[in-house]
C-alpha cells in the first residue's frame, strides 16, 4: 500500500485548484466585455400620470451599419432588427415606479447606431411630437451630475430623476441631492433613497418636495452617490397647462 | 373457399402493411411520440353544466391521470386504464376511449370535439408519427446546427430534473442573501403621485406578469389567418386539409408541453379555444379573415392582422397602433382567462398562425421568422415558418410558447446575430426569474460563442433547434 507524503498531497491539493479555478463560475461582468449597457431613463406603457395625462414611450432604432448588432432584452423573442432601416424596437416596459429599462447593445457596432426615446402624452391626440429622453451609454454615467436652469414656478412640475447601473451589492443606500441658486447658494440638502435594481431615485416635484427653492425662479441641481457609485440623472419639467414635457440633461 | 381465403389474407397483410407503414421508423420519432403511452381521450356530454366540468377535472386528477388539452367536450391525456371505470360512471362523461373511436361523429357532435377526437385516432392508430417522422426529416433554417449528438430522452429528463432541483437549492441559499427586487414601495411613498380617477391601463408586457410560468391552467386563443383580399390580394387560402393538419400540430406542440410537466410532477393543462368565426353558409369554423396577406408584410405590421382578428370579437383599437392593438390583446385574454364557464385560468395568450403554403416565403419580409412576446399577450408562427414545415408546426408553436412563460433561446445564428448572448442568466434585470432577483436561473445551454460558463456539452433541445426535447435550463426560466 503507497503512502502519500507531504509533497504528494501538495501537488494533488494544487492540481486540484487549478482545476477548480478553471471550472469556477466567473463573474457576470465577463459577458459585459462584449456588450455595453444602456440605460432607458423612462420605457413605460400607458403610464397614468397628473391632470389626466397617459404615458408611452416608443424606442425608434437603425442600425447604419452592414452587419447586424445584437441588443437584449428585447421583449419579442427571435428578432432581428433589420440593417439600415428605422423601425419601433419592441424593449420591455417598466412600472411607474421604476420607469427605466436597462438594455445590452454589443459593442462591436453600438458606434453605428441610432436611438430615438420619445415619450408621448396619449391622452391629447393633438399634443407634440413627444418628448426626446436621452439614450445613456455607460460611460456617461459619472461620480456626480449638475444639471443647471430648472424652474421652480408654480406653471410647472420638475421631476428629478437619478439611475445607477445594476450590480450585485445590497440595496440600501442614499444619494446627495444639493439644491443651489444661480448665484451658488445651497437652498437644500439632504440625501435621498436610492433603491431598486438598477438604482432610482426620483423626486416627482422639487418645489413641492423643498418649498425654500421657490424663492428663486431656477436653480442647479447636483447630486452625487453616497456610496461613490457612478450615476446619471435628469430633470423632467413639465407644464401644469399643457403638460408638456421639456428635459434638463448634464449636457 | 380458395379464393375467399386468399383474399382474406391479402387483406390482412394489407392492413398489417398499412399499420406498419403508419408507425416510427426512427429512433428519434419514438422518443419525440413517447407520450402516445397511455394518451386517453375523454369524451364529455353536450350539455355538462360548470359544475360537472370541473367534478371530472377533479376525478382526473385524484386518479392519478392527467388532462393536457381541454378540447371543446373532448379532454385528452393520460388516465389510469384501472381509473376508467370510475370516471365513465361520473356525470357528464359520455366516454373513456384508450383505442381509436370508430367514427367520431358517433360521440361528439361540434368542429373543435370531432378535431380533438380526431386527432386523438390519429395519434393512437400511428398515423400521427408519420407527420412526426415526416417534420424530422426537415430542418428549416437559419437555427443554428449542433454537432453534438442528441442524448436519449431519459438522459436528458434526468438532466433536466438535476438542474431544477439543484435550482431550488440554490434558491433556498441565496434567498436570504440577495434581497434586490423591482418591487413596487412599501409604504405610502408621497413621491408617487396618485390620482384616483385616472383609469388603470392596461399593460403591455410588463408587471402585473401575465404568464410568469407555465402552470396550472392556460387558455390559448387560436386565429388561422386568411387574407380576404380586400386591401392586399388574396394569395394563399387555407385548404381543409391544412387546417385539420394544423389543429393536429397545436395539440402535439401543447401535449409535449404538458408530458413534460407531467414528468416533473408539475399540473399544467391548455384550454385550446379556436376563434376562427363560425360560417352559417358551410356550418363550419372558417379561418379568420384580415385585409392583407401577412406573409407579404414586415413582421412590424403584425398589429394590422391582429386588429382585423380581434375586431369582431369586440376588442378592436382606435387608433390602430401598435401599443393600442397589443394592449387589446391583452385586454382580450384577459376576458379569456376570465371566462365564467370553464375559467378562471391561471395563464392566456393568443397564437396567430400565418397561412404561407409554397411558393410562398417561409419568414415575413424583413426576415423576421415566428416570434413571440414574452409574457404575451401573442405569438405569430406559420404555416412553414423559416422552412421548418408544416409537420414541424407543432414544434415550432412549442418553441414560441416557451417564450410567452419567459424561456430563453439557447441557439445563436451568426449571420443575423441573433438568439442568445449569455449562459449566465436567461433575464437580467427583467421578468419575473432574472439575474438580479434570482441569480441562478441561467441559460448555461447557450450558444453564443462568447459566452462563458456554459454547460459541457451542450445539447440539441427545443429552445435551441426545435428538437423534440426539453432544454436542461428552460424548466428554472418557466418557473417549473
Amino acid at each position: 500500500m503507497t503512502t502519500l507524503t507531504r509533497g504528494t498531497i501538495r501537488r494533488y491539493v494544487f492540481a486540484a485548484a487549478l482545476v477548480c479555478a478553471a471550472v469556477t463560475r466567473p463573474v457576470a461582468a465577463q459577458d459585459l466585455n462584449h456588450f455595453e449597457r444602456v440605460l432607458l431613463p423612462v420605457s413605460v406603457s400607458r403610464i397614468p400620470g397628473a391632470f389626466g395625462t397617459l404615458w408611452s414611450t416608443e424606442l425608434w432604432y437603425r442600425n447604419n451599419s452592414t452587419r447586424p448588432v445584437a441588443i437584449y432584452p428585447l421583449a419579442m423573442s427571435d428578432h432581428v432588427p433589420t440593417m439600415n432601416r428605422t423601425e419601433l424596437l419592441p424593449v420591455f416596459t417598466s412600472p411607474n415606479y421604476d420607469p427605466s429599462q436597462i438594455i445590452n447593445v454589443e459593442r462591436n457596432g453600438i458606434d453605428d447606431i441610432q436611438f430615438d426615446l420619445r415619450l408621448f402624452n396619449r391622452s391629447d391626440p393633438r399634443a407634440k411630437f413627444g418628448t426626446k429622453i436621452p439614450v445613456v451609454r455607460e460611460h456617461e454615467f459619472a461620480d456626480a451630475i449638475s444639471l443647471i436652469n430648472i424652474p421652480t414656478a408654480a406653471d410647472f412640475r420638475s421631476a428629478l430623476r437619478i439611475y445607477a447601473l445594476p450590480d450585485d451589492s445590497v440595496t440600501g443606500e442614499t444619494v446627495l441631492l444639493q439644491i443651489f441658486s444661480n448665484d451658488e447658494r445651497l437652498l437644500v440638502s439632504t440625501e435621498i433613497p436610492f433603491v431598486g435594481v438598477p438604482r432610482y431615485a426620483v423626486v416627482s416635484s422639487l418645489a413641492d418636495a423643498y418649498p425654500a427653492i421657490r424663492q428663486v425662479d431656477r436653480v442647479r441641481v447636483h447630486v452625487a452617490s453616497t456610496s461613490g457609485r457612478k450615476i446619471w440623472a435628469f430633470a423632467g419639467v413639465t407644464s401644469n397647462t399643457t403638460q408638456d414635457v421639456s428635459i434638463v440633461t448634464p449636457d | 373457399m380458395r379464393k375467399v381465403a386468399q383474399a382474406l389474407v391479402i387483406i390482412c397483410l394489407s392492413i398489417h402493411a398499412g399499420s406498419l407503414s403508419a408507425a416510427c421508423k426512427s429512433e428519434a420519432c419514438k422518443q419525440a411520440t413517447a407520450w402516445k403511452n397511455g394518451y386517453t381521450a375523454i369524451v364529455l356530454d353536450d350539455n355538462i353544466g360548470r359544475k360537472d366540468y370541473f367534478a371530472v377535472l377533479d376525478v382526473v386528477k385524484a386518479n392519478k391521470g392527467v388532462v393536457a388539452i381541454e378540447a371543446e367536450r373532448v379532454l385528452l391525456g393520460w388516465l389510469p386504464v384501472n381509473a376508467a371505470g370510475k370516471l365513465r360512471s361520473t356525470r357528464g362523461v359520455s366516454a373513456v376511449l384508450y383505442d381509436p373511436a370508430p367514427r367520431v361523429t358517433d360521440l361528439v357532435h361540434r368542429d373543435e370535439a370531432i378535431a380533438a377526437l380526431s386527432y386523438f385516432n390519429r395519434v393512437r392508430t400511428g398515423e400521427f408519427e408519420d407527420t412526426v417522422e415526416a417534420g424530422l426529416a426537415v430542418k428549416g433554417e437559419p437555427l443554428t446546427g449542433c454537432v453534438i449528438p442528441r442524448p436519449t430522452s431519459s438522459a436528458l429528463r434526468s438532466q433536466s430534473l438535476q438542474s431544477t432541483s439543484s435550482d431550488s437549492r440554490n434558491r433556498e441559499d441565496r434567498a436570504s442573501v440577495l434581497k434586490i427586487e423591482r418591487t413596487p414601495p412599501d409604504t405610502e411613498d408621497p413621491n408617487v403621485p396618485k390620482f384616483p380617477g385616472v383609469v388603470s391601463p392596461n399593460f403591455w408586457f410588463h408587471t402585473p406578469y401575465h404568464n410568469p410560468s407555465m402552470r396550472g391552467r392556460i387558455t390559448v386563443q387560436l386565429f388561422r389567418l386568411d387574407s380576404d383580399g380586400s386591401i392586399d390580394p388574396n394569395l394563399y387560402t387555407w385548404t381543409n386539409t391544412d387546417i385539420g393538419t394544423s389543429r393536429d400540430q397545436v395539440y402535439s406542440a401543447y401535449t409535449f408541453w404538458v408530458d413534460e410537466a407531467a414528468a416533473r410532477g408539475i399540473t399544467l393543462s391548455f384550454t385550446v379555444k379556436t376563434m376562427d368565426p363560425f360560417s352559417r353558409y358551410t356550418r363550419s369554423l372558417i379561418p379568420t379573415p384580415t385585409h392583407y396577406e401577412p406573409i407579404t408584410h414586415s413582421g412590424g405590421d403584425d398589429y394590422l392582422w391582429i386588429n382585423d382578428a380581434l375586431g369582431p370579437l369586440g376588442y378592436g383599437a382606435s387608433p390602430v397602433t401598435q401599443e393600442n392593438v397589443y394592449n387589446q390583446n391583452d385586454a382580450f385574454n384577459g376576458a379569456m382567462a376570465a371566462d365564467p364557464t370553464y375559467g378562471p385560468y391561471d395563464g392566456s395568450y393568443s397564437v396567430y398562425v400565418v397561412y404561407n403554403p409554397s411558393p410562398a416565403p417561409s419568414q415575413f419580409a424583413n426576415g423576421q421568422r415566428a416570434y413571440g412576446m414574452y409574457d404575451g399577450p401573442y405569438t405569430m408562427i406559420m404555416w412553414n415558418s423559416a422552412g421548418w414545415g408544416p409537420n414541424n408546426l407543432g414544434l415550432v408553436l412549442t418553441h414560441e410558447t416557451g417564450h410567452i412563460f419567459w424561456a430563453c433561446d439557447e441557439y445563436y445564428d451568426a449571420p443575423s446575430n441573433t438568439g442568445c448572448y449569455s449562459c449566465l442568466h436567461c433575464f437580467f434585470n427583467v421578468g419575473p426569474r432574472n439575474q438580479q432577483t434570482t441569480p441562478w436561473i441561467t441559460n448555461a445551454n447557450c450558444d453564443y460563442p462568447n459566452a462563458s460558463s456554459c454547460d459541457v456539452p451542450r445539447t440539441t433541445c427545443v429552445m435551441k433547434d426545435q428538437s423534440h426535447t426539453l432544454c436542461p435550463h428552460t424548466p428554472g426560466q418557466i418557473g417549473w
